[in-house]
């Protein structure tokens, strides 16, 4: 085939290609059919989208996820600094009140009696009761023999009573009947001490003993009766001699 | 041209319907070229034109002509990919040296309608390599890339369409003399 006739060939073909008559093929059959096919992509890209918005989904409830977390955090930990210090201003406070506690104490004069309930067992009771009877007898007889020593010491003071009475009587009695003689011994009789004999005798009884051979100092007592005089010699003892 | 360009890059469907007016006949015409038959062409313009709706907005084509050149590019591709799904084109276990060209026997100025006749009434294989050769001006080793073949069958393939076409021409010029 020689060259001109390709080249008339493809000139017939292009010039062919370029009319603008109708080749009779159905365009609204090939527009539905692109239309049909061209909606498929927009599936592919509709899915890419929905994933597409899935992923943001994801991702936005990550972040918010993550944000609501910190936030929750941050509250949680503002809490805990108000509550350390609560708890700081509670330490300060107790620390406050124990020291007022320690210096209020000795003002403290109250005594607290607590009443225990103390359960006691029955033969305890008992035996408590037992001793209490025997040291109740035991006072009872010490009582009574009190009792009796009182009744005895009664009856010896009227005995007393009665002797006192009795020799108060016998005075009574002696007073009156020797009543002129002791008045008259109280008018008739004196003492008479020599003073000086007898301070001689006690100085020199205490500076010397006195010897068989020494002269013997003699006291003299004599006795002066107005109706008679009566002289009694005699040895004092121990140095004194009547 | 601006405005509907920018439109169909937007994916605007008035747009893409006004594209299809305009172009569907000029696209139709290749795809039947290459198909040889109503419904393949019809298969294949209406997947040429959702590829062409999908990727116009990747392309930065601003003029009329460009945009005509490149659609008729998408055309020719799907047609071919199309045409490489049917397989078929075999391997020719003809050497290329051996083949002898056979000369077109006569020069006479051939009608239009008769040459596109003669085009669509080749058999797919030979149709396709002759097209994408002669009227698209592909070297073969270009063509046997875009259609999964082998140097050596493209050119097979060019040959044979040749000397039927030769064929066809000579029969053409018989039955005019014998008027």
């Amino acid at each position: 085939m020689k060259k001109h006739v390709e080249d008339q060939i493809k000139n017939a073909v292009d010039s062919w290609d370029q009319k603008t008559s109708d080749v009779g093929f159905d365009k609204n059959l090939v527009w539905d059919s692109i239309q049909s096919k061209s909606s498929k992509p927009s599936y592919h890209i509709h899915w890419f989208k929905i994933a597409a918005a899935v992923v943001l989904l994801l991702m936005t409830w990550g972040w918010g996820n993550t944000y609501f977390s910190s936030r929750a955090l941050k509250q949680e930990n503002i809490v805990m600094v108000g509550n350390i210090q609560t708890l700081g201003n509670e330490i300060k406070t107790l620390q406050q009140a124990k020291q007022r506690k320690i210096i209020n104490e000795p003002a403290q004069t109250d005594t607290i009696i607590q009443l225990v309930n103390k359960p006691v067992e029955s033969s305890e009771l008992l035996n408590r009761y037992e001793e209490a009877k025997n040291k109740n007898n035991a006072l009872e007889e010490t009582i009574a023999i009190l009792n009796q020593q009182l009744e005895m010491r009664d009856a010896q003071y009227k005995v007393l009573t009665d002797s006192f009475y009795v020799l108060n009587q016998d005075l009574e009695y002696y007073k009156s009947h020797n009543s002129y003689d002791l008045a008259l011994a109280d008018k008739n009789v004196k003492l008479e001490i020599n003073e000086a004999a007898l301070s001689a005798i006690s100085t020199k009884n205490t500076v010397e003993k006195n010897t068989p051979t020494e002269p013997k100092n003699k006291l003299k007592l004599v006795l002066f009766n107005k109706s008679k005089s009566s002289e009694s010699k005699a040895p004092a003892a121990k140095g004194i001699r009547l | 041209m601006k405005k509907l360009l920018k439109d169909l890059k937007k994916k605007n469907h008035r747009a893409q319907h006004k594209l299809f007016q305009s172009y569907g006949d000029y696209l139709y015409r290749i795809c039947y070229r290459y198909m040889g038959n109503r419904d393949d062409a019809h298969e294949v313009l209406s997947q040429s034109f959702v590829n062409i709706f999908n990727k116009i907005g990747d392309t930065d084509i601003e003029e009329e002509i460009v945009l005509k050149a490149w659609m008729k590019k998408v055309a020719v591709n799907q047609s071919l990919m199309e045409l490489r799904k049917r397989k078929i084109f075999y391997a020719e276990l003809n050497v290329i040296e051996d083949i002898v060209e056979a000369p077109l026997t006569s020069d006479e100025n051939l009608l239009e309608e008769d040459l596109v006749q003669m085009i669509l009434e080749l058999p797919d294989g030979y149709r396709t390599v002759f097209s994408l050769y002669v009227i698209e001006g592909y070297k073969h080793e270009e063509i046997a890339e875009k259609l999964a073949i082998t140097v050596s069958t493209s050119k097979s393939q060019l040959r044979k369409a040749r000397l039927q076409l030769k064929q066809m021409i000579e029969k053409i010029e018989g039955y005019e003399e014998a008027r």
